[in-house]
């Protein structure tokens, strides 16, 4: 307290405090609150988060809503292309270590391998002259089909977690790992490691390609005239390995661009994924 | 429907509760907030920045302290950070001139006296403005101050009486101009 305090009794301090209480009362009387108009902020920026939800919710027809859709069906088929990458292969598979034969190369007539002893009518053989062992794969409807680069008891082991080809589950991991690996093709002056990696993850996807090729999907006019091009593009990249020129890649990318392979696959991959 | 339901149902966006929330403590904050202010914007911006805030962080609220109770210390923590700012812009607190323009033709006869004791109330330190102006202007008991600034009770009655010494000091001194 100040000296002042001592000099005035408790009853004017009283006094005082009470004209004081007044006088600010008045000077800093609010005026009315304009509620609304606080309110229409407050709800903007304190619930601007939710306008998303309810716009999802109360309007579906909105145009972006398909392409979302679309978008996260993509993501999640690339992401689970990657994440199944290593462990895909098809259905009975069947050791063929002598086997040999071109990449991409299919012929009409049957398979004249007396490894590949199959019970089907039309058979084609498949086999990359660049594998010194490969697997053969007789499918559904009468083609035999080599498994590159598979140890027997691996593509034994394969072949069982396979049963139904070309199911829409199948084919949408099948185009994920295409697209992504068409969409990683190594550079002009990749090393012969990433070659060989890469190369290696195309002969896989090539053996699925033909088998998907004599499956039910395969049936579809305009999947199958993709996977036909797929078949093209991935032999080429399965080719990658070892001593290349610059031209390999500059074929490959000719390839795609002139078929508009990645486009056609991501719509693809869509369409498989709305059906599974 | 309680205060805790009206919470819950905010959490889950649901902006009518929000807003019965709102309607039922945005006006005790709007005032405190001009008087602590003196300015309109100021106290309408500060009062969306409050709430804006206590949605924001409803989520941790634990519903120790009453919603009003919680909602009031946003709002005086708001209201100091303004005028704080308020403070670094122009070098004052309030602009005296439209504390003369709000008391004009109101109670307030003596202008010279209300000029005083408005520049007074802002050379008083934070602390204590803000106990008197709760106390004596917007009539916040002693408990409730201590609840909003987590200060004790006797804490802010010394505050209030501090505060409230200073000015008769500053009306003292005018009438024996």
């Amino acid at each position: 307290m100040t000296s002042r305090d001592e000099e005035r009794t408790p009853m004017e301090d009283e006094r005082m405090d009470e004209t004081i209480r007044q006088t600010l009362a008045a000077s800093r009387r609010p005026p009315e609150p304009p509620l609304d108009a606080m309110w229409a902020q407050i709800e903007k920026r304190a619930f601007h988060d939710a306008q998303p939800r309810l716009v999802l919710h109360t309007n579906p027809s909105r145009w972006y809503l398909p392409a979302l859709a679309a978008a996260a069906a993509l993501v999640f088929g690339v992401g689970l292309g990657w994440y199944a990458a290593p462990r895909n292969v098809v259905t009975r598979i069947v050791a063929s270590p002598t086997a040999t034969t071109t990449p991409v190369q299919r012929t009409a007539s049957a398979s004249e391998s007396p490894e590949t002893n199959t019970s089907t009518t039309d058979n084609a053989n498949y086999v990359s002259s660049t594998r010194p062992s490969h697997a053969t794969v007789p499918t559904q409807n009468t083609r035999t089909v080599a498994a590159p680069d598979l140890p027997d008891a691996a593509a034994a082991r394969l072949a069982s977690q396979f049963n139904d080809v070309g199911n829409g589950s199948d084919m949408s991991r099948y185009l994920a790992q295409t697209a992504v690996l068409l969409a990683s093709l190594p550079s002009d002056h990749a090393s012969a490691e990433s070659d060989a990696a890469v190369a290696t993850h195309a002969g896989e996807l090539l053996t699925q390609t033909h088998l998907l090729l004599d499956s039910k999907a395969g049936s579809d006019p305009t999947l199958h005239r993709l996977l036909e091009d797929l078949e093209l593009v991935l032999a080429q990249v399965a080719r990658l390995r070892g001593q290349r020129n610059g031209t390999d890649l500059q074929l490959i990318h000719q390839t795609l661009t002139a078929h508009d392979v990645l486009p056609r696959v991501h719509d693809a991959t869509i369409e498989a994924s709305i059906t599974d | 429907m309680s205060e805790a339901h009206l919470i819950a149902r905010v959490l889950e966006g649901d902006r009518l509760a929000g807003r019965e929330l709102y309607d039922a403590h945005a006006p005790r904050v709007y005032r405190l907030a001009y008087r602590m202010t003196c300015d309109e914007d100021m106290a309408r911006e500060c009062t969306q920045d409050t709430f804006v805030r206590a949605f924001s962080k409803l989520n941790g609220f634990r519903q120790e302290a009453a919603f009003g109770t919680w909602i009031h210390r946003i709002a005086v923590s708001v209201v100091l950070q303004a005028l704080r700012s308020k403070r670094r812009r122009s070098n004052r607190f309030v602009d005296i001139e439209e504390a003369h323009d709000v008391a004009a033709g109101d109670t307030m006869q003596d202008t010279e006296l209300a000029s005083r004791l408005e520049r007074a109330v802002d050379e008083l330190p934070e602390i204590y403005r803000t106990a008197l102006i709760m106390h004596d202007l917007e009539g916040y008991t002693h408990a409730a101050i201590a609840d909003v600034l987590s200060i004790a009770e006797g804490t802010s009655k010394t505050r209030v009486a501090h505060a409230r010494a200073k000015l008769r000091d500053t009306l003292t001194a005018l009438r024996d101009q």
